[in-house]
C-alpha cells in the first residue's frame, strides 16, 4: 500500500509568497511616465495657497469678454454663448475637446459629470460645463449635443470655427489646438476653471472625483461672493 | 509588444492582443502536469481520466481569465471584469487544479492558515493603492495574478486535498466563514459614494457603465459570484456527508471534491 505523498506545501507557498512579494516590491509603482498616466498616478493632490487641489495660477488670469456660437441645451439650434454674461456669479468649467476622441475627452468629461451629480442642487445650479469643440468640421452640432448628453443634459456645448475657439483657448491660458498629420485633433487636457472673469485653475488628466469634490464646494462659493477669492 | 496584460490608458479596442507571457505561463503548467502524467511513479488513482479533465478545466479557466479580450480588460478598463479575473483565478481555477492532482498526493496547508492566507490576499489585493500601483505595470500585473493563485491554492488545499481531512461539518463552518469574510469587501466596494480605484476610474470608456456603477457592479460580483462558489462547495459538503453517513460508519471526514470513494 503506498503512503500518501505529502509535499511541503507552507514552505512551498512561503517561498512563492517570497518571490511574488519582491517581484511586486520592483513592480509597486509605475515604470514609465506613460503608465503614471495611465492611472493618473502623476498628479499632485497636495493643496495650493487657495486651498485647492486643482493646479492653482499664481495670479487669477483676466479674460477678455468673447462671443462664440453655441448649441441649444434642447436642441441643436445655434445659439450665442458670451462671456462673461452667461456665467456670471457662477463656476465656469471650460473644456475643449472633440466628440471622436477615444481616451482623455470622455475621461474627463465622465469624472466631471458624476462628481457635479454629488453637489446639492443648489450647488450645482451654481456651475457651468462648457465643451468647445476643437474639431468643428466632423463635430456636428446633432453629434455634440448627443454626446455631452451621455454625461449631462445641462452641459454648455460650442461649434465655432478653429480660428475662433483657438483664441479663447489662447485667453484661458492653454495652447492653441492643432491638426495631426493623421487628421485627428491635438489639444490641451485640462478643465480650466474660472470665476470672477479669471481663470483660477486647471484640472489635468488624472484629476479624480474625489478632487473635484474637494474643490468644487470652495470654487462655487467663491464665485457666489465677490469672485475675488482664491 | 506586451507580455502580461496591464493598464494601458490608450482607448479600448476589440482588435485581438497576444500576451506570450500567459501562453507561456499556461503551457507550463499544463506541460509540466502532461510530462508528470507520463512518468512511471506517476499514479493518478482511480479516476484519472477526471482527475485530468478537472486538471484540463482548471487551467483553461486561468488562460481565459488571464488572456485577451479578460485579461486586458480586467487589469486597465473595468473593474467588475478585474473581478470575474479574481473569481476565477482564486475561486474556480484552483479546486479544479487540486482535483487533477494524483489521489495521494496531500498539501498539510492547516485551515486556518488558508483561510488566513487568502483573506490576507483579498483585503490586500483590493487595497486601492496597491490596486493602482501594481495594476500599471506588467510585472505588477503578473504578480497579482500569481498571488490570486497561490492564495487559492491555499485556501482550496484544506478543503481539496487535505494532509488531515477535516470533518464535513468544519468544511462547511470553513466555507461559510468564508462567505461571511468576503462580505466586507463587498461592502466597501457596493456602497462607497467614489470610486476607489484610478485605474478604473481614469480608465478610456468602455460599455455604458460609469465609473461608480462599474465598481457597484464588481462589488455584487464579488458577493454573488464568489457566494456562487463557496454555497455550492458547502452544498458538495453537505451532500458528502450524508452519502458517507449513509454508506458507511459514521465519521465524516473526507477530502471535499474527492475523485475516489
Amino acid at each position: 500500500m503506498k503512503t500518501p505523498r505529502q509535499v511541503r506545501f507552507p514552505r512551498v507557498m512561503a517561498a512563492l509568497f517570497a518571490l511574488v512579494a519582491a517581484v511586486a516590491a520592483s513592480a509597486c509603482g509605475p515604470a514609465s511616465e506613460s503608465d503614471s498616466e495611465a492611472v493618473g498616478g502623476g498628479f499632485d493632490r497636495t493643496e495650493g495657497r487657495a486651498g485647492l487641489r486643482g493646479l492653482e495660477l499664481d495670479r487669477p488670469l483676466p479674460v477678455e469678454p468673447f462671443t462664440l456660437t453655441g448649441i441649444e441645451l434642447t436642441g441643436t439650434e445655434p445659439v450665442a454663448f458670451d462671456f462673461p454674461d452667461d456665467v456670471s456669479d457662477k463656476l465656469a468649467l471650460f473644456f475643449f475637446g472633440f466628440t471622436n476622441c477615444p481616451d482623455i475627452c470622455p475621461v474627463q468629461m465622465a469624472v466631471l459629470s458624476q462628481a457635479l451629480s454629488n453637489l446639492s442642487h443648489a450647488e450645482r445650479s451654481r456651475v457651468r460645463v462648457v465643451f468647445a469643440s476643437v474639431d468643428p468640421e466632423r463635430d456636428t452640432p446633432e453629434q455634440i449635443r448627443q454626446w455631452l448628453d451621455t454625461f449631462d443634459r445641462r452641459f454648455i456645448g460650442l461649434r465655432d470655427d478653429l480660428d475662433s475657439v483657438n483664441a479663447v483657448q489662447v485667453a484661458l491660458g492653454l495652447p492653441p489646438s492643432v491638426m495631426s498629420p493623421g487628421g485627428e485633433p491635438g489639444h490641451a487636457t485640462p478643465v480650466v476653471a474660472v470665476y470672477g472673469d479669471s481663470v483660477r485653475a486647471m484640472y489635468p488628466m488624472g484629476v479624480r472625483q474625489t478632487d473635484w469634490r474637494h474643490d468644487l464646494p470652495i470654487m462655487i462659493s467663491r464665485a457666489a461672493g465677490d469672485g475675488n477669492g482664491g | 509588444m506586451r507580455w502580461w496584460c496591464a493598464a494601458q490608458g490608450a482607448a479600448w479596442s476589440w482588435q485581438w492582443q497576444a500576451y506570450p507571457g500567459v501562453w507561456l505561463f499556461v503551457g507550463a503548467l499544463a506541460g509540466s502536469y502532461w510530462l508528470a502524467a507520463a512518468r512511471p511513479w506517476y499514479d493518478a488513482g482511480p479516476r484519472w481520466l477526471l482527475r485530468k479533465a478537472s486538471f484540463g478545466l482548471g487551467v483553461l479557466t486561468l488562460w481565459i481569465a488571464l488572456d485577451w479580450p479578460v485579461g486586458a480588460l480586467g487589469s486597465g478598463y473595468l473593474a467588475w471584469v478585474h473581478m470575474v479575473q479574481f473569481l476565477l483565478i482564486a475561486l474556480v481555477a484552483p479546486p479544479l487544479l487540486l482535483t487533477g492532482l494524483p489521489a495521494r498526493v496531500r498539501l498539510p496547508v492547516r485551515p486556518g492558515v488558508g483561510l488566513a492566507v487568502f483573506h490576507t490576499v483579498v483585503v490586500a489585493t483590493h487595497w486601492p493603492a496597491i490596486v493602482d500601483g501594481m495594476m500599471a505595470t506588467q510585472t505588477g500585473s503578473f504578480a497579482f495574478d500569481i498571488v490570486w493563485l497561490a492564495a487559492g491554492l491555499a485556501f482550496w488545499a484544506p478543503l481539496v486535498r487535505p494532509a488531515r481531512p477535516m470533518h464535513f461539518g468544519m468544511q462547511a463552518v470553513y466555507l461559510l466563514a468564508s462567505t461571511v469574510l468576503l462580505t466586507l469587501p463587498y461592502i466597501f466596494l457596493t456602497f462607497a459614494e467614489l470610486p476607489f480605484y484610478a485605474t478604473y476610474e481614469l480608465a478610456p470608456p468602455v460599455g455604458p457603465l460609469s465609473s461608480a456603477e462599474d465598481q457597484r457592479m464588481a462589488g455584487l460580483l464579488m458577493r454573488i459570484g464568489g457566494g456562487i462558489v463557496l454555497w455550492t462547495a458547502t452544498g458538495v459538503c453537505f451532500w458528502r456527508w450524508y452519502q458517507t453517513d449513509r454508506d458507511g460508519p459514521a465519521g465524516g471526514k473526507k477530502p471535499l471534491f474527492s475523485t475516489s470513494r
